[in-house]
């Protein structure tokens, strides 16, 4: 990325804090994803309430922390949040929530071991409606093995890939994840139309219109396939357009949060101090626009220059974390660093040695 | 109306806050929790004749009163008859439109522990809230939601905030936690070749399942993986990290009235329920 490169300080003054209180949120973050432990749902527990929605809710609530350990992190250091953020990433696609997706196409991608799960994710299966083969419910036949992420008891799967914002986001990941070996034009039109009235649902921290969202993914959609050149100018002006407008709605709600001081001095504020889906969308866009072979996106020139630095600055994070990342085939290994059990391998155990040690799965 | 299920979060002696005693004294000498109003009143000594109290109540629970402890607690905070509770929002439809759960017990755990850097106490209690705003009601609690000014909750949920007024009585508490941040470097533990501790873990261990597969299992308090690499054991030790360890449980045994006895139940939500 030409111009220079902001400094923690730098966000930590444009965020009116000090670097030593962000970095405290990733602390408390990071501790909060440990007490969420990614472990199989308590039977017990689930039956007990005869809720089973227990099962996932552990790991909503670890995602959740574990985006929040990310977004601080962004502030500080790219790299250790990049590995949060593909720990989130994976803990969504594991409840079958398409943000994770998005979340990893935006941030992750590249060919590594987990984009193969995140891309084999039934996605679109579950948005043909052949909730069967997703859910596994009861039939004639008997189901085909489910999905590793699928396990019997778990409520969200099907339905969340259909609700309607998770579809918009399943939408931008699906059009700017550019390793994927899918048509995702085709994957495009099976997702649902969105119905007039509901253009308006709001999506993302600042809560704008969901058509907004759905139109960006549409013009990277365009942006991929249509090699006419005459689009090109357009398209790359709407786009910034589109980041423009979120970026001064985000630039607004921090300087609502500021009028708040009492939770601001601590970053407690219940905003995002980095929008991800902003930083999401840039970093999607400059990546499609690199492939074009006409350019990158720079947030330093032309019209996005011309934003106020606050409100530029998820938009930079976003496009300096996905140009910084290493990760190709030889980036398996760098693992997250909050506990976890890697995704996929379904059905495997490991048996411990009794008593030795108290294993965190309660079946063991 | 309803029973809610709720947790606050009380900053520890490293956090300006209780010490250990007061701690135990909010339950066990029947105070409960106050209002800060109330706190500072008990601070200075101040007593109150029944009918000024009466009439202090009056003016101080209003609607404008609320707004002010939610949105400027540091300039009405000290005189605030308000007290906020956290019961966490973890919705399925809340959560697909804005992909963040709330769960209860961070958000009281951030309070108190002053975001895991200093020991601080959480306490389960139930309140009563109503369907409708009703800041001027004594006896019911307040679903707070914070649409105007933050944007990122689902406008169909709260945001998990239930705010009291004057006080939590003790019978209303459960039971307390004290949580305690212990930033830990792996380097720390003990080295696994070296320990009779661990043989019979390290390399000897039974083992099933493909080459890479990893478990967590708990070495003390503190989760380290061990994966499977060729019919043998190893560990990873990962990175320094932070970690809340809830060192304390002390339950109500003085006087705690169960709610069920009382009303139908919405619990709080959380990964820990109340009942076990």
């Amino acid at each position: 990325m030409s111009g220079h490169i902001p400094e923690t300080e730098d966000w930590a003054n444009l965020l009116r804090t000090e670097p030593t209180v962000i970095q405290r949120r990733v602390e408390f973050f990071e501790a909060c994803a440990a007490l969420y432990p990614e472990r199989p749902a308590e039977p017990d527990r689930a039956d007990r309430t005869g809720d089973p929605r227990a099962s996932w809710a552990v790991l909503a609530q670890r995602a959740t922390m574990l985006r929040q350990a990310g977004q601080f992190q962004m502030l500080v250091e790219l790299e250790r949040s990049r590995s949060f953020l593909l720990e989130a990433a994976l803990t969504y696609v594991k409840i079958g929530v398409p943000y994770g997706y998005f979340l990893f196409a935006s941030f992750v991608s590249q060919d590594t071991p987990e984009a193969i799960l995140v891309r084999s994710a039934p996605w679109l299966d579950a948005l043909r409606g052949d909730e069967e083969t997703v859910v596994g419910v009861e039939r004639q036949q008997p189901p085909p093995p489910p999905p590793w992420f699928v396990e019997p008891g778990r409520p969200m799967r099907a339905s969340a890939a259909r609700h309607p914002v998770q579809q918009a986001y399943l939408m931008l990941a699906l059009a700017g994840d550019l390793q994927a070996r899918v048509d995702t034009r085709q994957a495009a039109e099976d997702l649902a139309p969105l119905p007039p009235a509901s253009a308006t649902i709001p999506i993302g921290p600042q809560r704008g219109p969901i058509a907004e969202y759905r139109r960006f993914a549409s013009l990277l959609e365009e942006l991929r396939y249509l090699p006419d050149r005459e689009r090109l100018n357009p398209i790359q002006w709407e786009l910034e357009t589109l980041l423009i407008d979120h970026a001064r709605r985000f630039e607004e709600s921090i300087a609502t949060a500021w009028e708040d001081t009492y939770h601001w001095q601590a970053l407690r504020a219940p905003i995002d101090v980095v929008d991800l889906d902003l930083a999401a969308k840039a970093a999607l866009a400059d990546a499609v626009l690199g492939q074009t072979g006409t350019g990158r996106l720079e947030p330093l020139q032309g019209r996005l220059e011309t934003l106020p630095p606050l409100a530029r600055m998820p938009i930079e994070l976003g496009i300096r974390l996905k140009r910084s990342n290493p990760r190709g085939p030889e980036g398996f290994g760098a693992g997250p660093t909050v506990p976890s059990q890697p995704p996929g391998l379904p059905g495997s155990t490991i048996q411990l040695a009794p008593g030795t040690f108290t294993s965190l799965r309660p079946s063991m | 109306m309803f029973v809610q299920w709720c947790v606050k979060g009380i900053g520890g002696n490293g956090n300006n806050g209780i010490d250990e005693q007061q701690a135990a004294a909010i339950v066990d000498d029947g105070i409960g929790m106050l209002c800060r109003w109330w706190q500072q009143a008990e601070r200075k000594g101040t007593t109150f004749v029944p009918a000024e109290l009466r009439r202090e109540i009056r003016k101080r629970l209003t609607l404008d009163k609320l707004e002010r402890h939610l949105h400027d607690y540091q300039t009405a905070g000290q005189e605030s008859a308000f007290l906020s509770l956290s019961a966490g929002c973890v919705e399925r439809e809340a959560f697909l439109a804005t992909n963040l759960a709330h769960p209860a017990r961070v958000t009281a755990l951030e309070f108190a522990t002053h975001g895991a850097q200093s020991t601080g106490y959480l306490y389960i209690c139930w309140v009563v809230v109503a369907m409708n705003p009703a800041a001027e009601v004594e006896g019911l609690a307040e679903e707070v939601r914070e649409l105007s000014s933050y944007r990122r909750y689902s406008p169909f949920h709260a945001e998990g905030e239930v705010t009291a007024k004057l006080c939590v009585p003790s019978n209303q508490i459960m039971y307390w936690e004290r949580w305690t941040p212990y930033p830990y470097d792996p380097a720390d533990l003990p080295d696994p070749d070296a320990l009779p501790y661990y043989e019979g873990y390290n390399g000897w261990v039974k083992a099933y399942g493909p080459i890479g597969q990893s478990d967590w299992v708990e070495a003390g308090a503190i989760p380290i993986r061990i994966i499977l690499e060729q019919a043998r054991v190893v560990v990873d030790r990962g990175t320094p990290k932070n970690v809340l360890k809830r060192e304390r449980v002390e339950p109500n045994q003085r006087d705690f009235t169960d709610p069920i006895r009382i009303l139908n139940i919405r619990e709080m939500i959380d990964d820990e329920r109340p009942y076990p």
